[in-house]
């Protein structure tokens, strides 16, 4: 019978059922299997911005930003409206609902606010998280484990730690040249490249930095900027040119714009942070990692206090990094390499003529070896934690991890002798080579 | 013992691998000398490959499974495929066998042309069911008014004025003392017809077979044969310019209806004595002429061999277009993407016979059907050859973007919406969603309706007469959209997305294969809805699964990639026409050089040399 129909050179109509069959069980498996994760955009709402603070009914409160999907348009109610008034009971700000909520832990802060906000809360899109200073100086360690283990972080996210509450931070983070929020926040980060004012800290570097022996990790200092530094001129002052921006963030002297602030640096001990790097030690801390891009300096004239000049400083590659042990004595030598364009000479002062150009790089090459072996010991005697991630080097020097990881680099690093050299090279000298005097009646 | 299997492990025994029982495929044996081809082409059948390792395998297997034979009940029965193969099998006579056997038998009897005039006037008119049939002419006439004869044709098929001027006349002017007495006495015919072509047939059959074609059918009383003398005229289509390939640099000729004029529409681009056309009828009842041009010289004589063999074996009542033949001589009929390339163009049928192919042409078809080809031969355009070659390579690459959005785009934007939003950059996520907020569905929902909606258009536009129909076509799709937006049916990025694809259907030169893209596109729409980027993989890999065992005269549907083959100049990238120095590699052609290495010899010649006009002398 068998043999009759294998002759016959078409498929048997039941086996063709049958077949048909297993093939319908097979795919309805994977069609179902597939439903069961499937998810619309409009389900969701997208939670760009998370906050941590100490909470006062519950260990911690958490806000969420998330933009609203009302049409784009309707949003600038509040964008021209008053500054003070942001507040409204719905936490509605620019395109985005700010929404707190106290918890024992972040997940759990997720599951209420989606069972009141009437849309699940996805963080796969979040793009800040935001710890008070307060939070961050007592340990971050037990709430940041969740986030590096639940799978719909990115790793993208960058790590802030703000002064004041992170609260009025994320209140404060709207969008003022545009209505696009993802955007605003996006390109905050990319003028690490271009001030070097702040170092742009990834979630994952920040968390990788937590567990490993090498080093200690940092995050992007931040404030709420009130607006009431700049106070009011009195007559016949002027002010000499403080050419050292020694300022935390919230704290610079301006008005209008964006409220917060992305200045400095966080330094952390483990997960406690210990204290912050001023902007211009940021820039010096950027060069010696290699994350230094560019930036403008403004430094005063050695041969004539009270006048400036200005130079717009690239880094020509990264720092070349050798350590050894000497005599049970950790000792780094770092050595990297400058370009400095001229961009203004107040004092007009041709440093870019051939005879003066050599004494004047002489004199930058100090100024930044100066800088950076400053910071460096700023880090080392101050907070002695290892920011620059010199262990790396210096485990190099250990036959077996365990050996390394025994020596316990992280508290032998205060005692580590550190060698800068810098090399300048001046390059450019934008528009002009050698300006002229000013011709004036009164003729010095 | 086979047959208390559970229903369970009959189950299985379908879902496990097992040898079916497709008609074996052809393979083109690899020649590397020119000395081999024929050879091999003959042991191909025979079932040895000589060197062939391909062939050598596949008979191996054969050897290898008959071997076994005997050795318990499941190898018997693979063994009983595997021989049955060969074996024709016993099938009861379709009523058109019986009535052809039937005609056999009967023109056996009737088939002689008797030399005596009623009896032959008779014959005819049986054949062709006069009198209830009225398209047979049948004048009958007295030569020299003493011989009885008549003509007779086809209304309609025949030119009328060729019959009056060239048979009729001669014959009706004839004085009666030239005709030699004598009822029997031969007549020398021949030359007093004045039409060029005349055939002595001494067979009804052959005789019915001229008349159908328009020729004119003479029979005088007392011969022993019907003479025939062509006279086909008949209404036809001239040469127009190509509807579906138009193109802007190079010839604007296309194929027509009439056989003949295609074929010296070939002719006239490759004068080569090598250039042979054959003849086949296919159709018991319709008897179309098939034509199969080819360059005796170059082209593959296994391949010749093949086309041969498949069109000869087709047994149907009826061939009406090209595309009929396509589906009957295809390797796989199943397959999504066609096999064989058709085109309208003499020029691009005339560029794939120069490397080595076979045009096919059924008479009342204007396209024809080139074979073997391969995927990239399909994503060619005609106008390739005629652009600057960076041009040309430029179009080819948005034209397999084309292709990857047109079968990619809506699946993929549904894996990125249903499942991996992350993937989507967080502005246009917000903006998908704001957009989206008002639309009550699904996507997978909001998908297939402006798909379907599309496709209705299309499918419309082409009814709709003339030329309302492009403008409806637009129209409807513009206002369709933008109502379907402002009803909050579908999302705006949905229209986009929709457009996109359509659009990049329309930039995939060949007609066949858009509609397979357009066939695979829901099949990636579906994957991508029930399991996102993971069932996008899935199905890619089925897909390329199924290209990968297609073939297309023995030609492997994906060669050069796989199996690798020789890389030509001319595949994606086209390389300027003196790089291009050899034929297609896997077609395995006689003659793989084009030309020699060094093609624009001027570049290396005294460019201060004197050259003279060409003369005719030089011959």
């Amino acid at each position: 019978m068998a043999k009759t129909k294998m002759q016959n050179l078409k498929m048997p109509v039941k086996e063709i059922k049958v077949l048909a069959y297993v093939l319908l069980l097979v795919f309805l498996a994977l069609f179902l299997a597939g439903c069961y994760d499937a998810k619309e955009i409009d389900q969701e709402v997208y939670a760009l911005v998370i906050g941590v603070d100490k909470g006062v009914n519950n260990a911690i409160r958490i806000t969420f930003q998330v933009p609203t999907y009302k049409d784009g348009g309707q949003g600038g109610m509040g964008g021209g409206g008053g500054d003070g008034d942001n507040g409204t009971e719905t936490g509605e700000l620019d395109g985005t609902v700010v929404a707190t909520v106290e918890a024992p832990s972040l997940i759990e802060a997720i599951n209420i606010l989606n069972a009141t906000s009437n849309r699940m809360i996805s963080l796969s899109h979040a793009k800040m998280l935001v710890f008070s200073e307060e939070y961050a100086r007592e340990g971050v360690g037990r709430y940041i484990e969740p986030l590096a283990r639940f799978r719909e972080v990115r790793e993208l996210m960058r790590v802030v730690v703000c002064r004041g509450k992170a609260e009025d931070f994320i209140k404060e983070n709207k969008p003022v040249i545009s209505q696009n929020i993802a955007k605003d926040i996006e390109l905050s980060y990319l003028q690490s490249q271009n001030t070097g004012y702040f170092r742009d800290v990834f979630f994952t570097e920040f968390y990788i930095d937590l567990l490993s022996p090498y080093g200690q990790p940092t995050a992007i200092y931040a404030g709420v900027n009130e607006f009431d530094q700049m106070l009011d001129s009195e007559p016949g002052l002027s002010a000499p040119p403080k050419t050292y921006l020694d300022i935390k963030p919230g704290l610079i002297p301006r008005k209008g714009g964006n409220k917060k602030d992305l200045f400095g640096t966080a330094v952390f001990d483990g997960d406690r942070m210990v204290g912050s790097l001023n902007p211009e030690e940021t820039r010096f801390f950027l060069m010696s990692i290699g994350e230094f891009e560019r930036s403008y300096f403004t430094l005063e004239d050695q041969n004539k206090p009270g006048y400036i000049y200005v130079l717009e400083v690239t880094a020509v590659s990264k720092p070349r990094i050798k350590a050894r042990i000497a005599d049970g004595v950790p000792v780094i030598d770092l050595s990297l390499e400058l370009d400095a364009d001229l961009a203004s000479i107040q004092s007009r002062i041709n440093y870019e003529k051939s005879d003066l150009i050599e004494g004047f790089e002489a004199y930058l090459e100090s100024y930044f070896q100066k800088g950076i072996k400053n910071t460096i010991e700023k880090t080392q005697k101050e907070f002695g934690t290892d920011i620059f991630q010199f262990g790396k080097k210096i485990a190099g020097n250990f036959r077996t991890i365990q050996e390394f990881e025994e020596y316990n680099w992280l508290k032998h690093y205060p005692e580590a002798e550190i060698n800068v050299n810098v090399k300048v090279n001046v390059r450019r000298s934008g528009y002009f080579y050698e300006t002229h005097h000013i011709f004036s009646t009164k003729l010095e | 013992m086979k047959k208390e299997q559970s229903i369970f492990a009959k189950a299985l025994n379908l879902i496990t691998y097992k040898k079916t029982s497709r008609p074996e495929t052809f393979v083109l044996p690899e020649t590397d000398e020119k000395g081999n081809m024929s050879q091999n082409s003959n042991s191909q059948d025979k079932g040895k490959g000589g060197q062939d390792s391909k062939t050598l395998t596949q008979n191996q297997d054969k050897q290898n499974l008959s071997g076994k034979a005997g050795n318990g009940a499941d190898e018997q029965r693979v063994t009983g495929v595997g021989l049955q193969k060969r074996r024709i099998p016993k099938k009861p006579l379709s009523p058109s066998q019986v009535k052809a056997a039937k005609a056999a038998a009967d023109s056996e009897k009737t088939d002689e042309v008797k030399s005596d005039y009623d009896s032959n006037l008779e014959a005819i008119k049986q054949t062709f069911h006069l009198p209830e049939n009225k398209d047979l002419i049948i004048r009958e006439f007295k030569i020299g008014k003493k011989r009885k004869a008549f003509l007779c044709y086809l209304d309609g098929m025949a030119d009328k004025n060729i019959i009056n001027e060239y048979v009729l006349s001669p014959l009706l002017n004839m004085p009666g003392s030239v005709l030699p007495e004598g009822k029997s006495s031969a007549l020398d015919l021949e030359n007093i017809i004045e039409t060029n072509d005349v055939k002595k047939l001494k067979s009804i059959n052959k005789v019915t077979a001229e008349i159908l074609k328009g020729n004119t059918a003479l029979y005088v009383d007392g011969l022993d044969y019907i003479l025939t003398c062509e006279s086909i005229g008949f209404e036809k289509r001239g040469v127009e310019t190509p509807k579906s390939e138009a193109i802007v640099k190079g010839p604007q000729e296309g194929f027509s209806e009439n056989l003949r004029t295609n074929i010296s529409l070939l002719r006239r681009i490759i004068r080569n004595k090598d250039l042979v056309t054959e003849f086949f009828e296919i159709g018991e009842q319709s008897s179309t002429t098939v034509a199969v041009v080819y360059l005796q010289n170059i082209l593959n004589p296994a391949i010749l061999n093949e086309v041969r063999r498949r069109l000869q074996s087709i047994k149907t009542d009826f061939l009406l277009s090209v595309g009929m033949l396509e589906e009957l001589i295809e390797d796989n009929p199943y397959s999504i993407v066609p096999t064989i390339l058709t085109t309208e163009r003499p020029d691009r049928a005339a560029a794939n016979i120069m490397e080595g192919r076979v045009a096919i042409i059924v008479d009342g078809s204007p396209i024809a059907l080139i074979v073997p080809v391969t995927i990239n031969a399909l994503m060619h355009s005609s106008e390739d050859a005629g652009l600057k070659w960076y041009y040309t390579t430029g179009l080819r690459f948005i034209r397999f973007v084309a292709f990857a959005t047109a079968v990619l785009l809506p699946g993929f934007y549904l894996a990125l919406t249903t499942f991996n939003h992350e993937m989507i950059p967080t502005d246009l996520l917000i903006a998908i969603a704001k957009a989206k907020e008002n639309v009550p569905f699904p996507t997978i929902v909001e998908v297939l309706l402006m798909e379907l909606g599309f496709e209705l258009i299309r499918e419309a536009g082409v009814r709709i007469p003339g030329i309302i129909g492009n403008t409806l076509g637009i129209i409807g799709a513009l206002i369709l959209g933008e109502a379907a937006v402002s009803a909050n049916i579908v999302s705006p990025v949905l229209i986009i997305i929709v457009a996109a694809t359509g659009l990049s259907n329309f930039a995939i030169p060949n007609y066949s294969l858009a509609f397979g893209v357009r066939v695979l596109r829901f099949y990636f729409i579906l994957a991508g809805a029930f399991l996102g980027f993971y069932g996008l993989a899935l199905a890619a890999v089925l897909l390329v699964l199924m290209l990968v065992n297609l073939k297309s005269f023995g030609i492997p549907f994906l060669s050069i990639v796989a199996p690798r083959s020789k890389k030509g100049k001319d595949i994606v990238i086209r390389w300027p026409l003196w790089l291009q120095e050899s034929r297609p590699d896997f077609l395995n052609p006689q003659d793989r050089q084009r030309q020699p290495e060094i093609t624009r010899q001027w570049a290396q010649e005294d460019p201060n040399k004197q050259v003279p006009a060409p003369s005719d002398s030089k011959e």
